[in-house]
């Protein structure tokens, strides 16, 4: 099994507030599948709870009530899930390489894994730097070299290149198009930007405010490779915002506007 | 003012700097002696002469080898004990509200009660020597480590939890390495804090070491040996310092920019 299956139902998840009492209620009623081998990405307005989702099914946040349930009969814990958070989250005191060898057994990083990945990502001459002395573009880098290292059948991406310049997010982006190819993996990329989305996925599921729901899914039918200035794209979402005008604001058609404010008064 | 600045770069000039800084200290004794012609305080000279009496003919060197011995052995169970202490007691916030009071008990209560309480309670032996010393630099550790271990980078354990390393690498590879900073700091005060002690258990009750040698000295009135015996033993904290904290702190930081 090179990768996995997911059913995704989230009941109930809320923090306390600061002002003590009272909780936000961050997700409510979400339900998600995502097939095998699939990239989808997750797009909502911010601080919808898109990085509280992933780390639900991460399994790193164990406060929710719902279920993540995998479709092949597998248990959640046999499943090798990567994630790569909205920062690198290097460790500052080992090598870039000791950064990737970290996270595999010894068996593995034997294999030469680590380095091979570091070379694919063009930081064959970094092995031995540590990560506060590379750049924030580079750091991406080991930090995708490591998500990719454990070879995942679950791979979780929150807003990854979000603070990149333009050019080096989409070197990024093809990069993560090419590794996805090559070891076929099940993505779930959550970001705020729409044509990130559509550029990179098979599906997009947009979100609402919080507390979260799907609001529409929709498929990208784009032929691949895709081309990140190909216009086809830019068409696309010209298409889909003068469908759903608020869509990136977390409401879509007029039916969803109403159940989303039931559901906001709430 | 501006801190930036103000922070020196290192360079020749500072290590000429300390050398002068020696040398004058030096002087200033040398003149204070000269002037008050005392037997009680000799010059440099006269105390570089029994220094070596003592080194060549006299047991120094066999006292500094007890105290060293003993200085580790507390070091080492002050500095286990008390890291594991504070670890726990940073995790666990029960534990911490359970043993915050004695901490400050123990924080509290003079070296000297310590070390009479041990000697009283466990006999005049050498576990009880070594006992009293590690108790007075333990509550010290465990208020270190627990600070680190509150000032943990969750989002990094939250790597080692995603990726599933296990209990054992999480602790050794994504935990400990942050705690290095606030050992090194508890090593560092301890060291200087443990050897100071560790004289005064010897004058209370143990028959060699350099405390114990003092003690003799005191009594007749050597003022001379004295200060050769304490040269002694400050030269070989320095030594230590040079040699064994100070790399391993380089090589523990060495990733910092």
């Amino acid at each position: 099994m090179s990768s996995a299956a997911l059913d995704i139902r989230i009941d109930r998840k809320a923090y306390p507030t600061s002002s003590g009492g009272d909780v936000r209620v961050a997700i409510k009623n979400l339900k998600l599948s995502v097939s095998d081998g699939e990239f989808l990405c997750i797009v909502g307005p911010s601080g919808c709870g898109k990085t509280t989702l992933l780390n639900i099914v991460a399994g790193i946040d164990g406060d929710a009530s719902g279920a993540v349930i995998p479709k092949t009969g597998q248990t959640l814990d046999s499943i090798r899930v990567s994630y790569m958070f909205q920062t690198p989250r290097l460790l500052p005191w080992m090598t870039v390489r000791e950064n990737v060898r970290v996270v595999l057994d010894e068996t593995t990083a034997a294999n030469g894994r680590a380095e091979q990945l570091l070379e694919r990502m063009e930081l064959a001459d970094s092995f031995n730097e540590f990560p506060n002395r590379l750049s924030s573009g580079m750091q991406r880098r080991v930090s995708l070299a490591r998500a990719f290292a454990t070879e995942p059948q679950l791979l979780l991406l929150d807003e990854p290149f979000v603070s990149l310049d333009q050019p080096v997010g989409n070197i990024l982006r093809q990069l993560l198009l090419e590794l996805w190819q090559t070891r076929p993996t099940t993505i779930i990329f959550v970001t705020h930007d729409l044509r990130e989305a559509i550029y990179l996925s098979d599906r997009i599921v947009f979100l609402s405010r919080g507390p979260s729901q799907v609001i529409l899914e929709k498929s990208v039918d784009l032929a691949r490779p895709r081309e990140i200035e190909d216009p086809a794209i830019d068409r696309f979402r010209h298409k889909l915002l003068s469908q759903h005008e608020s869509l990136l604001h977390g409401m879509a058609t007029p039916q969803s506007d109403i159940r989303n404010e039931n559901d906001g008064t709430a | 003012m501006n801190l930036v600045e103000s922070v020196p770069r290192t360079g020749i000039n500072t290590a000429w700097l300390r050398v002068i800084s020696f040398i004058l200290l030096l002087l200033l004794w040398a003149i204070s002696a000269f002037f008050a012609q005392s037997r009680v305080l000799p010059d440099p000279w006269a105390v570089a002469i029994v220094f070596y009496d003592h080194l060549i003919n006299g047991s120094l060197l066999f006292d500094l080898g007890i105290t060293l011995c003993r200085v580790i052995a507390a070091f080492v169970l002050a500095m286990v004990t008390g890291t594991v202490i504070g670890i726990l007691m940073g995790l666990r916030k029960r534990l911490d509200i359970l043993l915050d009071g004695w901490l400050i008990l123990f924080l509290n209560i003079p070296a000297l009660v310590t070390i009479i309480l041990c000697y009283v309670w466990f006999g005049l032996t050498e576990v009880a020597a070594i006992t009293a010393v590690s108790l007075n630099k333990i509550p010290n550790v465990v208020v270190t480590l627990r600070e680190g271990t509150r000032a943990v980078d969750r989002d990094l354990l939250q790597v080692a939890q995603v990726f599933r390393v296990g209990h054992r690498k999480t602790f050794f590879k994504f935990f400990l390495p942050q705690l290095y900073p606030y050992i090194m700091i508890a090593a560092r005060s301890g060291i200087a804090l443990i050897w100071k002690i560790v004289l005064v258990v010897e004058l209370l009750g143990r028959s060699n070491g350099i405390g114990f040698q003092l003690s003799v000295f005191f009594q007749l009135f050597d003022i001379a040996s004295i200060l050769a015996y304490t040269l002694a033993f400050v030269i070989v904290m320095i030594a230590v310092e040079l040699a064994f904290i100070g790399p391993i702190d380089r090589y523990a930081t060495r990733w910092r920019k």
